[in-house]
Order: C-alpha cells, then structure tokens, then sequence
C-alpha cells in the first residue's frame, strides 16, 4: 500500500469552510475515477513491467486525525486474476493458460458511476456555499 | 440606545445568530458529503483497506437527507440575509433622517 498523500487542491481562503470540504471531495472523486479509468485501461494487460498480470488498483481517502486534512492511499488489489486456456498467447504458462487481470469491467463502472455522482452533489454543495457567501455579500 | 439596537434582544442579533447557524449548519453538510464514498469499490479487499484507513462517516452518509438539508439551509439563510438586509437599511434610514 502507498504511504497516504494529501489530496492536492487549489488553495481556497477560509471563508467559508464548506468550500474547502466541497473542493476536497471533488478531488477525492476525480482521483477515484482516475484510479478507475487505469483499472479499465488495463483490463485486457496480462504482462507489465515485471512481467505480472496488471494488478487492479482500489483507492481509499479518509482524513487524518492529527491535521483533519483528507488523504488518499491507492493500493494493488491481490484478489488473483482469472486464468483463460489459451496455448497460443505469447504470456500462456506451462499449462497453456493466461493470468489476466483481476479488473472485472462492470464493477468498474459501477464505481465509475458512483464516483461521479458523488462529485455531482459535492458540486452542488459548492454552488449553495457560493450562492450563501454572495447573499452574504448583499447585506 | 445601541444595545437596543444591536444587542442581545434586538432583531439584528437574532437574524445574525441564525446566519451563524445556518453557516454551520452549511459545514457539516459539506463534511458529510465531501466524506461520502471513501473508496473507489464496495469490494471486500475495498473494506478491508478502508478499515486500515483513517475512519469517516461515509457509513452514515444519506446523499438524499443531506441535499434536502442543503436546500433548507440556503433557503434559510437567503431569508434570513434578506431580512438583516432589511433591517440595517431601516436603521440607516433613521440615521440618515435625523442627521
């Protein structure tokens, strides 16, 4: 598992802190579906770097105790892909059989979809704090 | 004469004290939304990392409970800066007419 990394976001000045919470969760969500378009990407990748299937990755956030700053920790799932009879592929065992990554597209996109709604109402939480601090403004 | 006005028991207060509240109340919507979802699978190794994770209330995350919320906080808080709006504008017309 990486070491957890603060989620990077544009500075937002503390007027309001719901905008830095709503920001926060946006970025949590577009590195969500970073993570998943990789996943997707390498579906079909049965040889990387060293030689391994591609390897799903699963993406957590939480926020730390200390610094209440939202983290994200990204981590290879260990789940074994599943194995295809296929004697003639260049990356086929002894057996015959290839070792393919352990990314199951559905689920993927399911979590896609999730994601994005999500950064959907995070978004919508932004509006209301912007539209809160202009009525403020009006006073 | 001020304390009337601004005090405690005026309604310039009150309206203020509910901005506070509805400021607050705006925070924690965010908290909760922005803790929504802390994974990017509901798999199990998903749960597994996500228990070795710092823990979040994405558990008691309720997307619908709390766009609702956000909707009456705004709308709160849009009445509620309407009328300090107000009220200040009546006071500084009572300034302004015995200066």
């Amino acid at each position: 598992m990486s070491s957890p990394s603060p989620i990077p976001s544009r500075p937002v000045r503390e007027l309001m802190p719901s905008l830095r919470m709503s920001a926060e969760g946006m970025a949590a969500q577009m590195k969500f579906i970073e993570i998943i378009s990789e996943n997707i990407a390498n579906a079909q990748t049965t040889r990387t770097a060293d030689g391994t299937p591609y390897q799903r990755q699963v993406a957590v956030t939480g926020r730390d105790p200390e610094t209440g700053e939202m983290v994200l920790r990204v981590a290879a799932d260990p789940t074994p892909g599943r194995l295809v009879y296929d004697p003639g592929h260049p990356d086929a065992n002894a057996d015959g059989f290839v070792e393919y990554p352990n990314v199951e597209i559905t689920h993927e996109l399911v979590d896609l979809m999730v994601a994005r709604r999500i950064h959907e109402a995070n978004a919508t939480v932004f509006q209301a704090a912007k539209s809160m601090l202009r009525h403020a403004l009006e006073i | 004469m001020f304390r009337g006005l601004f005090g405690p028991s005026s309604i310039t207060y009150a309206l203020r004290k509910g901005l506070d509240e509805s400021m607050r109340a705006q925070d924690s919507i965010a908290q909760r939304v922005s803790g929504m979802a802390s994974s990017t699978s509901s798999g199990d190794f998903a749960d597994a990392l996500r228990g070795a994770a710092a823990p979040t209330a994405s558990d008691e995350a309720d997307l619908q409970r709390d766009m609702a919320e956000l909707a009456d906080t705004q709308i709160r808080y849009e009445a509620e800066s309407k009328m300090l709006h107000a009220a200040y504008a009546g006071l500084r017309t009572a300034v302004r007419q015995h200066v």
